[in-house]
């Protein structure tokens, strides 16, 4: 990966994040209110999750990367459940369990993404 | 739609599954064998401490059938009781092998460097035909294809009207010449006979390798020479391959330059964050990477993995390829003349602005921050907004 791309990378990052976690929630059921809250949700926390870890990569290594990224994915499942559960009309689910969900769909599509 | 989802997730999640990790050890499929020994046969375990087969007081009785996992180091590994009995004390259920050429891939030639018997069968436990290949032979070898799963390291061979099978593990033969390759050692390199083991030679640091190079089973990690004034085994590890073009890194961090790509290598001079290398030489493996530098007086190794203590060298040596011609002057301007045209290559096009790539870091992550903070007041306004028109 080139550092100096990182960039397009955040932009492509949130673009699929955005589009897999939206899309999900129309599979759920949430409207365009709330569509606009995970929208946005997702603005404010996936540029901080795609650089911070990678800080820890590049100054420290692999191992510590990865544990940025774990407490990183955690504080989102849990800044974006409150906000959810703060200003979200609909409440067919738990807003921390579908945080988990949307941010869990997320993460694994982008697992599978890569290996592919 | 709610089961539609559910089953995706659940699909994702099963993947692993079906990923299969390499064992990269060799194996043979398990085949049925009988004690042969009047006596029995001994039962061993593995001290994994001690690294050896101990006795057990559990012996197998004459004629008991058994089945055979694997073989190692003159021992027959079983599926009863996961011990392990002397391969002299067994005997293949199916004392007659019959081999189906259509399981054989086509022909390699190769040279045998250890006085080898052909055996009946593809296995250390079957009959040997009593014919003996002697070191240096040059001979037509043809290994099972991945289907048939024989075995990964017996070939079958014929020779003097004898057909049969030897061995390949254990550098025992040299096969599949490598062609359209160059190497360098990247180390003080020993050349081993294959006969005795013992040192034949020993090469220098930095020396072009000029002759045949074969490979050897690929579990020994050796390859096979063939030089002007002598041929022998030398480690994989100590050979550097040549790139077919140059291959470009940025430096990323300052480094030193080693004589040698060893771990306890002496300095010899060091690299500057920001120089661009012109790799024409290279070691990779698991995550190692030594990379040849020559500039001026100065010839040695760049091995991140040792310098920095890491077992990631891409934090510290980007692949340069993702460049066009950038900072080429911002470069040189930085480090002292470069002493051939060679030690650096560049296109004809206007120089671009250069880019720290960890400044490109620090702004993104400045960047995120901003974004992370603008988007909550956004998200409070935006529904605060909503809250008043309801």
């Amino acid at each position: 990966m080139n550092l100096n791309d990182l960039p397009y990378i955040m932009a492509r990052c949130l673009i699929l994040t955005i589009i897999i976690e939206v899309g999900i929630a129309i599979i759920l059921g949430y409207r365009k209110k709330d569509l606009i809250n995970v929208l946005l949700v997702n603005i404010m926390t996936n540029p901080i999750v795609v650089t911070v870890p990678l800080y820890f990569n590049v100054k420290y290594g692999l191992l510590e990367r990865n544990i940025a990224l774990l407490i990183l994915e955690l504080l989102t499942v849990f800044v974006e459940g409150y906000i959810y559960k703060k200003y979200l009309s609909k409440r067919k689910i738990n807003p921390y369990i579908l945080s988990l969900i949307l941010n869990a769909s997320s993460y694994l599509i982008g697992v599978v993404i890569n290996y592919l | 739609m709610k089961k539609i989802f559910y089953l995706i997730i659940g699909v994702l999640m099963s993947i692993p599954l079906f990923v299969k990790a390499d064992m990269g050890s060799p194996m043979i499929e398990t085949y049925k064998a009988s004690i042969k020994n009047p006596e029995g046969a001994h039962v061993y375990k593995y001290d994994s401490d001690r690294r050896k087969y101990l006795v057990t007081s559990e012996v197998l009785p004459y004629g008991k059938e058994i089945t055979v996992w694997y073989e190692e180091e003159g021992y027959a590994h079983i599926e009863e009781n996961n011990g392990t009995v002397k391969l002299t004390d067994i005997t293949p259920v199916v004392k007659n092998y019959s081999v189906n050429l259509k399981d054989l891939l086509p022909s390699d030639s190769a040279i045998v460097l250890v006085d080898q018997e052909i055996k009946k069968g593809p296995a250390e436990a079957y009959d040997g035909t009593g014919t003996v290949i002697p070191a240096g032979t040059k001979i037509s070898i043809r290994f099972f294809d991945s289907v048939a799963k024989e075995s990964d390291h017996w070939v079958y061979v014929e020779y003097n009207g004898v057909k049969g099978f030897i061995d390949t593990l254990g550098a025992k033969i040299a096969y599949g010449k490598i062609n359209d390759q160059q190497y360098m050692t990247n180390k003080l390199t020993v050349v081993k006979d294959p006969k005795t083991g013992e040192e034949i030679k020993k090469i220098n640091v930095n020396t072009i390798i000029k002759g045949e190079v074969y490979v050897v089973d690929p579990w020994s990690r050796s390859y096979y020479l063939i030089c002007d004034d002598f041929s022998g085994l030398v480690l994989e590890f100590d050979l550097a391959v040549k790139n077919d073009e140059p291959i470009k890194y940025t430096i990323l961090q300052d480094m030193n330059i080693f004589e040698t790509i060893d771990e306890d290598a002496e300095v010899v001079g060091t690299i500057t964050e920001g120089t661009v290398i012109n790799a024409i030489y290279q070691f990779e493996d698991k995550g190692f990477l030594g990379i040849y530098y020559e500039k001026g007086n100065i010839k040695g190794w760049v091995t991140p993995t040792y310098d920095m203590n890491s077992s990631s060298w891409h934090q510290y040596i980007e692949l340069y390829a993702d460049y066009e011609k950038e900072n080429l002057d911002y470069y040189l301007s930085q480090n002292e003349e470069v002493s051939s045209e060679e030690d650096i290559y560049y296109e004809e096009d206007e120089p671009q602005s250069y880019k720290n790539p960890k400044e490109t870091l620090y702004i993104c992550i400045g960047i995120g921050f901003i974004i992370c903070v603008t988007g909550g007041v956004i998200i409070a306004l935006v529904n605060k907004k909503k809250k008043d028109k309801k």
